[in-house]
């Protein structure tokens, strides 16, 4: 079966909006509370390690005086809407010292900052399910957790509902879109009639799951509420009309390479998801960690140098590369990805609400599972960048010096900057002393 | 019934045309659930365990001392039967295994048999969890993103099976009640793998009545869309016959057939399983052979059984060996027969040749075309694919390049070795060490470097316990070819094990290792566990926590006994009692 693919164009057409002048058009009018927009969040966050010595920006008399290097000089147009965090340890991970230090055990660390459980499962939920699940906005889609070039690995995962309980990364922007936009392409009799007999499946499956929870043991329970919790979410979803909402064009950037195609596709669904307030939480990631990912079309200069995968590199072990030449190929990709991250951020910041724009009023925030620093898989001072205020709740353009703090602290102010005020804790709590200082 | 041995169905409805028999009575189709177990005298009381308190190998090799440990860290509890050794519990009947959601080839399978070959049907499904190296979804709730590709799964194959259903059902497109009855009777049976309950049906009829002035094809489609998403169809949801027997009760027929089926086939039970279930025939310790027969000797089993090895040997990984980065000479034609290589080799030794374990370790052959007779420098291929290899270079599973391709270094083939042979586990690097592999210099041999690379103290206490199992290798580069000199170096093959139980000592490249590995008594137990995982889709339970130490002993014992038949080996796993018992509460 091939799933009927979505005549977007036809579709686009229908809605005498021509795609080549497709303008993101914002029909969100401002949410209750007085106007005030809502707050969003974004975690994104690439693999393999970021490259300390170019990631790291030079500090001038003050805060706000720090000039950029090589890999954050593409955020150069933000750099007064935006926080560099240095100093910002896994406290977590050094507390729980029996796990080793490849890519994949502590991967959930990331995110999650507890302890990594049994076959390297998240030890509680991720910072941006948390923050999903607690503001409760009720949105059709609680979150959204994308990839580009990336998904699920067996080496591990990011973002966690809960202890052992991984989100699934959706990867495919054109399924993204039928997902989350895609209700828009039928008419409406075929609307309704879909919408009715989805809901009758829904309703015996239903049936059945309350029955099956009943009988099973204890331990299974919770798979089956889960299933059932999701089954009531995409039928409220299905339940609601988003007809004033105008999708992206999912369409765009056919002539670049598929790196860039697939993660603006993704970040142009991630703009008008906000902008239609489908979601207000997004984790994002870009490839995997460990990955075989090649970015010879870095190189043209360095010979065959840029045939090996990006993992390769970040090891230092790429075979006949001289450790100069590879130190260049880390450098390259991620100003490659940071490239990548100044598009979302100019996406968000086209679309205006009210005085400001969509990325003024969300956070985003892109970091990586390790320092990277000769081959060693560091985890203390890692890379952080924020961008977007959270509607003010942040006082931007400066450069943080923590030296060595719990990066758990920082996911507490993600809370409070996100209205969640009464969070003193997240992860493990031996380690995690509050929110960090000197943020807002 | 239609016998087993004959070539897989046609997963078309049309060409079976009774591909949903009439089943038997339906007498016997109260579920019973397994936490609800219910007291009756259909208990199980026929069979007793002839286990022993059998001195466990020590399992596991720790510490960095080179001695033999527990491990700290780094697997799951119950991740492997044994640990210290502690006196073996053997309770007849293993802990319930945890509600398993379908793998995408389980599900792939099940689609494909009950409506015939589906494109593309799991596109957008998650990667499926993994137990050890084997996929078993059996740990984490389903993702909200799962929950939406199996509905639109479900959708797809609706609308392409619905219009012909009748033609598939045999039932008169006319006789519209006809049609509904077979959909719940014949259909419901195969996706529910078991005949609906009453209220089950109840739901469906009233579902068709709602429908009903669509016309059928319109109502079907909606049924069929909604088995797809029943939680009876998405996990293997196993109930028990009634019980009196101290916490120990039967799986009823279908739970087996389920288990049989999705052990021995990866796909859901056809319909003569469904109608020995129904029978009663798989509550007999010889209709339980008999169906077990049937399966092991289809193909479909050893396409099971090439599954098993590619797991099992780290092969699912294949898809990320970057082969044109590692030898730009490998073409994609290349690549196809190296990554096709283990399955068609495991087919032929269990087609053509005698299916025991020995040979799948030890064959001085393999099966592909031209191509990979000449990466392997052997003598063209004739025909049928068959390639006879130089028996002193190479032998069986352990030489082909996917498997070296994947384990690219000493360190990694022989930790391979170490802990999907011997069941020993190596703890991983500690915190801050740089795992650089060392950078290959022309000037020293690569042993030599691989030694320095290692000999800190603080790495050699495990290297040792990897690195001169892996030295074996070093005739193989990192695709697999076969290599006289290394630089200016000849190649020094010469390995060791130590720390095992009974194949210690010093060796001479890999085909005098595959001949140590093929004979060894703690290998054949650790195949034994490695299969138990696999039909059990979960972690064992080590001794003294658990039962499962006991059923790894026995089937190796049945195992020794058959002179290390594979398809034997699945026989005593899918008959034993074990396999079919489990632990309830006590009511």
């Amino acid at each position: 079966m091939t799933s009927r693919p979505i005549d977007r164009r036809a579709f686009l057409k229908t809605l005498g909006v021509s795609t080549a002048l497709l303008p993101f058009v914002p029909s969100l009018e401002a949410h209750g509370d007085g106007g005030r927009y809502p707050r969003r969040l974004i975690t994104f966050v690439t693999p393999n390690g970021m490259m300390d010595s170019e990631w790291n920006p030079i500090r001038g008399a003050s805060e706000s005086d720090f000039s950029l290097k090589r890999i954050l000089q593409p955020l150069a147009p933000y750099k007064s809407r935006m926080l560099v965090l240095r100093g910002l340890d896994w406290k977590s991970y050094e507390a729980q010292p029996e796990v080793p230090n490849d890519h994949p055990p502590p991967l959930s660390h990331t995110l999650c900052a507890t302890n990594v459980l049994e076959n390297r499962w998240g030890g509680g939920p991720s910072i941006d399910q948390f923050i999903a699940q607690r503001l409760g906005a009720g949105t059709p889609f609680e979150s959204l957790c994308l990839g580009a070039n990336s998904f699920n690995a067996d080496t591990g995962n990011y973002s966690y509902r809960a202890a052992r309980e991984p989100t699934a990364v959706d990867s495919d922007p054109v399924r993204v879109f039928e997902r989350v936009f895609g209700d828009l392409n039928l008419d409406d009799d075929a609307r309704l009639r879909r919408r009715a007999e989805r809901k009758s499946s829904i309703d015996l499956v239903r049936s059945e799951l309350s029955v099956l929870e009943r009988r099973v043991g204890v331990n299974d329970r919770r798979k089956i509420e889960a299933h059932l919790e999701h089954l009531h979410a995409i039928e409220m979803r299905m339940n609601r009309d988003i007809a004033h909402c105008e999708p992206p064009n999912p369409d765009a950037h056919g002539d670049e390479n598929f790196k860039v195609r697939v993660f603006r596709r993704q970040a142009d669904n991630i703009a008008l998801a906000f902008a239609c307030d489908l979601t207000r939480v997004v984790h994002l990631q870009y490839e995997v960690a460990s990955s075989g990912m090649v970015y010879a079309e870095l190189a043209p200069d360095l010979g065959d140098a840029g045939r090996h995968p990006h993992h390769a590199y970040a090891h230092f072990m790429a075979d006949g590369v001289d450790r100069d030449t590879q130190t260049e190929m880390n450098t390259r990709i991620a100003v490659f990805e940071a490239e990548l991250f100044r598009y979302l951020l100019d996406r968000l910041d086209s679309i205006q609400e009210g005085d400001g724009t969509l990325l003024d009023h969300s956070i985003v925030m892109w970091t990586s599972e390790h320092k990277m620093h000769n081959g060693c898989h560091c985890r203390d001072d890692l890379p952080y960048v924020l961008v977007g205020s959270g509607g003010g709740a942040l006082r931007m353009g400066r450069l943080l010096e923590y030296g060595g703090v719990p990066h758990n602290d920082l996911y507490v102010s993600l809370c409070h900057a996100m209205g969640l005020d009464d969070v003193a804790k997240f992860g493990n709590p031996q380690v995690c002393r509050g929110p960090l200082s000197g943020l807002t | 019934m239609r016998l087993a041995g004959a070539t897989r169905q046609a997963p078309t409805w049309g060409v079976v045309g009774g591909l949903f028999s009439e089943g038997a009575g339906r007498e016997k189709t109260s579920q019973k659930w397994m936490t609800k177990p219910h007291r009756s005298s259909e208990a199980s009381r026929e069979f007793r365990f002839g286990f022993r308190v059998w001195s466990l190998a020590s399992l596991v090799v720790a510490g960095c001392t080179g001695a033999i440990d527990v491990p700290s860290h780094g697997r799951g509890p119950g991740d492997g039967p044994g640990g210290t050794g502690g006196p073996l519990v053997c309770r007849p009947a293993a802990p319930p295994t945890p509600l398993r959601r379908l793998t995408a080839n389980e599900y792939r399978a099940t689609i494909e048999d009950l409506f015939g070959e589906v494109d593309d049907v799991t596109r957008g499904f998650m990667r499926d969890e993994r137990v050890g190296p084997f996929r078993s979804n059996v740990s984490a709730p389903v993702a909200e993103l799962a929950v939406e590709r199996y509905l639109e799964a479900a959708e797809g194959v609706a609308a392409a099976v619905a219009p012909r259903l009748s033609e598939l059902l045999s039932c008169d497109p006319e006789d519209a009640e006809g049609c509904e009855r077979a959909l719940l009777d014949r259909l419901g049976r195969r996706v529910y793998r078991r005949p609906l309950e009453p209220e089950e049906r109840a739901r469906y009829e009233a579902m068709l009545l709602e429908h009903r002035s669509g016309g059928f094809v319109h109502a079907a489609r909606i049924v069929v869309q909604t088995m797809l998403q029943s939680p009876h169809f998405l996990y293997h949801v196993e109930g028990v016959e009634p019980s009196d027997e101290g916490g120990v009760a039967r799986l009823d027929a279908f739970a087996i057939a389920e288990r049989l089926a999705y052990f021995l086939w990866r796909s859901s039970p056809d319909d003569a399983l469904l109608d020995a279930a129904e029978r009663g025939a798989l509550l007999t310790d010889s209709g339980l052979r008999e169906q077990a027969r049937r399966l092991l000797e289809s193909p479909r089993a050893s396409e099971t059984i090439a599954t098993f090895h590619e797991e099992w040997l780290g092969l699912l990984d294949l898809d990320r060996v970057a082969f044109e980065i590692l030898d730009p000479s490998i073409d994609a034609e290349l690549r196809a027969a190296i990554v096709d290589e283990p399955r068609r080799f495991i087919r032929h030794v269990f087609e053509n040749d005698d299916g025991r374990f020995p040979t799948l370790l030890t064959a001085p052959y393999t099966v592909g075309p031209a191509a990979l007779a000449t990466f392997y420098g052997a003598a063209e291929a004739p025909g049928e694919g068959f390639v006879a290899l130089d028996p002193d270079a190479r032998a069986g599973l352990l030489t082909q390049a996917s498997v070296l391709a994947v384990h690219r270094s000493p360190v990694l083939r022989g930790k391979l070795v170490r802990e999907e042979f011997f069941c020993q586990h190596v703890l991983p690097p500690p915190p801050g060490v740089d795992t650089t592999p060392p950078e290959p210099d022309p000037n020293e041999s690569m042993r030599d470097q691989w030694i320095r690379h290692s000999n800190d103290p603080a790495c050699k206490g495990c290297h040792v316990l990897m690195d001169p199992i892996g030295f074996g290798f070093l005739h193989f580069d990192t695709v697999g070819r076969y290599r006289d000199h290394y630089g200016a170096f000849p190649v020094d093959a010469s390995g060791e094990l130590r720390g095992t139980t009974d194949a210690d000592g010093a060796f001479e490249g890999v085909p005098e290792l595959a001949g140590r590995l093929a004979s060894s008594a703690q290998v054949h137990r650790c195949i034994a566990e490695k299969w138990l995982k696999f039909a059990l889709g979960r972690a064992l339970g080590r001794a003294g926590e658990s039962s499962d130490p006991c059923f790894v002993e026995e089937v190796h014992a049945k195992f020794a006994a058959s002179d290390y038949d594979v398809r034997l080996l699945l026989e005593a796993v899918a008959t034993h009692p074990y396999f079919v018992h489990v632990l309830v509460e006590s009511p």
